[in-house]
């Protein structure tokens, strides 16, 4: 499990049909997932009232989340009671009156709860109805409505902060229609999910939520024989193991295939398996049906060690906490040793036949690597990792620290968030979770009001050295809380970035640019957390000292900047990337 | 005889103590099992057992026994 969000979780749901299951359901889900959540249930079909009166149990709740789940046949009753009533001109003006409506739902709601997230779903409409064989020869017709109405919803999603959409009509598809609605459950309590639905959906919204949160996990570490390829490398030797274009090696080929696309949406692949390394480096290098080469993978472990042992290490050179891992292996034995043994890895079940991995696949990355945006950062993470094992390789080499941080010729850049960093800086104030002084989780709606307030400097850091260029990599958020007394609310920097001083020039930088605004006194808070130890001492080193709570403890910092100087290491250049934009 | 699997899922869907299920247990013993209790009893009963209820026996299952009367019903004649 990954970091789960701090506090309570107020979740309420609206809908059109009776939904108090998938309420439960979803509640279960997440709780499973360590979110403490209180629900709040609007009535069947009750969400325009409940969002129209401004005492409704809606806003008393104030809820973190509000689901609004609405379904095609509700939206559209008329149009599917009496198909033979409406041209495609009448549809395509009902979807976008729907539409409409539920924008100013969205705009009631935001003027009460602008924080809160809405989560929107596409819908679809019965596959089967009395239009069969007339829909598409003949002006008649019912699906152009779903298909309407779900193109606004992604212009609305497009046009509105804090709103998400969960695709409703992909899960019907997969789960298919006979399946998902079940017409006693509609006879007697106006209910349209059936159980299978039921679950399919809130599985779906659980990861959808969990990944908005951040609650995800980063690394996928795989075996190789029988999930990368079929058969034994050190039995078969390279031409007899099952991988290519053909029959079941076809089903490894288009696994791996999958497996890069999770690579390019910046989860990183890593290699733990019980062989020969030579015989497996062998595959990676020199296979010509492999889709995945030595560089996919941020880091390996190819060795007759036990494979828990072998995945602390992993952890340890990709800096990553052990939540943070997913573990495939073809063996149950092995996943149980690794359930046993590392508790916090998530290790699912594995099918046996390979052609059910791809989808296998996708199932897992939807639950445990949800991502509901990609930045820049994302789709290079690999080859930064690749780029640490040469900084290490040069550290070894270097005769003295600092010899090893002037050789690496760090530039610093640091700028205020505009709209261009702000996604990355969410994301970075979402999941850092080691250098993070007092990991306050923000969302982008809170963070985009922070950045337009007069007393609050939001600043990120963007770090390149000889090696590669990391990106955006740190993230500081100040307030001033008088005249000329700023504290320092959230200062973190992503674990890749670690133990190179840029946490010291960073802070420096910072100090010059606060001077700069008339600032006398600068106050830091360290909150601890399970993992962010590494932060534990920040202050303390850098000269700050304690003014309230325990060194190690929740604490306070307070440095005179007038008397103190925080020096901005010199094997660091740092640039300024300009001014704050006005708001 | 009440099944263990019946006894197992009303014990899980309501939070009640399996000793304390009886042939008699339903709305009126049970807290919980209220409408949306029952549906949701029901469903799970039926991926246990692997059956489906038409749509008017449903709201007629209102105690344990009746849930496993129905079961022996429907196994004797699927």
């Amino acid at each position: 499990m990954t970091e789960a969000p701090g506090g309570p979780v107020r979740l309420a749901v609206l809908s059109s049909s009776t939904t108090q299951l998938l309420t439960d359901a979803l509640g279960k889900e997440l709780g499973a997932c360590g979110w403490i959540i209180e629900t709040w249930q609007s009535g069947f079909n009750q969400y325009r009232q409940d969002i129209a009166d401004p005492a409704s149990g809606l806003f008393l709740q104030r809820p973190h989340i509000i689901l609004l789940h609405l379904d095609g046949e509700d939206l559209f009753a008329p149009y599917l009671t009496n198909p033979f009533r409406n041209g495609p001109e009448a549809r395509r003006e009902a979807s976008r009156n729907a539409a409409k409506e539920l924008e100013n739902c969205l705009k009631v709601i935001r003027s009460r709860l602008p924080e809160a997230l809405v989560v929107l779903n596409t819908i679809c409409l019965p596959p089967i109805h009395a239009l069969t064989g007339l829909e598409h020869h003949s002006p008649l017709g019912i699906t152009d409505l779903a298909w309407h109405y779900n193109s606004e919803l992604t212009r609305i999603a497009s046009e509105q902060p804090n709103v998400l959409v969960n695709d409703v009509a992909a899960l019907v598809t997969q789960l298919g229609y006979t399946r998902w609605f079940d017409p006693r459950l509609w006879h007697l309590a106006r209910c349209r999910l059936s159980a299978s639905a039921t679950k399919a959906l809130a599985r779906s919204l659980a990861a959808l939520l969990r990944a908005w949160k951040g609650d995800v996990r980063k690394c996928l570490v795989l075996d190789l024989d029988n999930i990368l390829w079929g058969g034994i490398i050190g039995e078969d030797r390279m031409e007899g193991i099952v991988l290519g274009e053909e029959g079941p090696g076809l089903a490894f080929v288009e696994f791996q295939r999958e497996l890069a696309n999770l690579a390019r949406k910046g989860i990183l692949l890593a290699i733990c398996s019980k062989n020969n390394e030579e015989d497996a480096l062998e595959v990676l290098r020199h296979h010509p049906s492999m889709r995945l080469q030595l560089e996919s993978f941020a880091a390996r472990r190819i060795n007759w060690r036990d494979k828990p042992a072998n995945l602390c290490e992993l952890a340890a050179e990709l800096n990553l906490g052990l939540g943070s891992f997913v573990f495939i292996d073809d063996s149950p034995i092995e996943r149980g040793l690794m359930r046993e043994a590392l508790p916090e890895v998530y290790v699912p079940d594995w099918p046996k036949d390979p052609s059910s991995f791809r989808l296998a696949l996708l199932d897992l990355a939807w639950e445990q690597f949800g991502r509901i945006s990609l930045t820049e950062e994302d789709r290079s993470r690999t080859a930064m990792y690749q780029a640490e094992i040469d900084r290490r390789e040069l550290a070894r080499s270097s005769s003295t620290l600092e010899g090893y941080y002037r050789s690496l010729q760090m530039v610093a850049q640091i700028g205020f968030a505009d709209q261009f960093t702000t996604p990355r800086i969410v994301q970075l104030i979402q999941k850092t979770n080691q250098f993070n002084l007092t990991t306050r989780r923000y969302t982008e709606a809170e963070v985009r009001k922070m950045m337009i307030s007069p007393d609050v400097l939001i600043l990120w850091l963007r770090l390149s050295d000889r090696f590669s260029d990391s990106g955006i990599v740190g993230v500081l958020i100040t307030k001033q809380c008088s005249a000329n007394v700023w504290t320092i609310d959230t200062m973190l920097l992503s674990c890749r970035v670690i133990g190179r001083t840029v946490e010291n020039a960073f802070l420096g930088f910072a100090c010059q640019i606060l001077k700069g605004r008339g600032a006398q006194e600068l106050i830091g808070e360290y909150i601890p957390t399970k993992k962010n130890v590494p932060a534990a001492n920040f202050y303390r080193d850098l000269g700050f000292g304690l003014s309230e709570g325990q060194e190690g403890a929740s604490s306070l910092w307070q440095v005179d900047l007038r008397e103190k100087q925080i020096q901005i290491p010199e094997w660091i250049t740092v640039k300024n990337a300009g001014d704050k934009p006005h708001a | 005889m009440l099944d263990p699997r019946l006894l197992v899922i009303i014990s899980d869907v309501f939070g009640v103590p399996p000793e304390e299920i009886t042939a008699g247990s339903g709305p009126e013993t049970i807290a919980d099992w209220d409408s949306v209790g029952h549906l949701k009893l029901v469903l799970q009963v039926e991926e246990e057992f692997g059956v489906r209820f038409p749509v008017s026996d449903i709201p007629k299952l209102v105690s344990a026994g009746q849930i496993q009367e129905a079961l022996d019903r429907l196994r004797l004649t699927g």
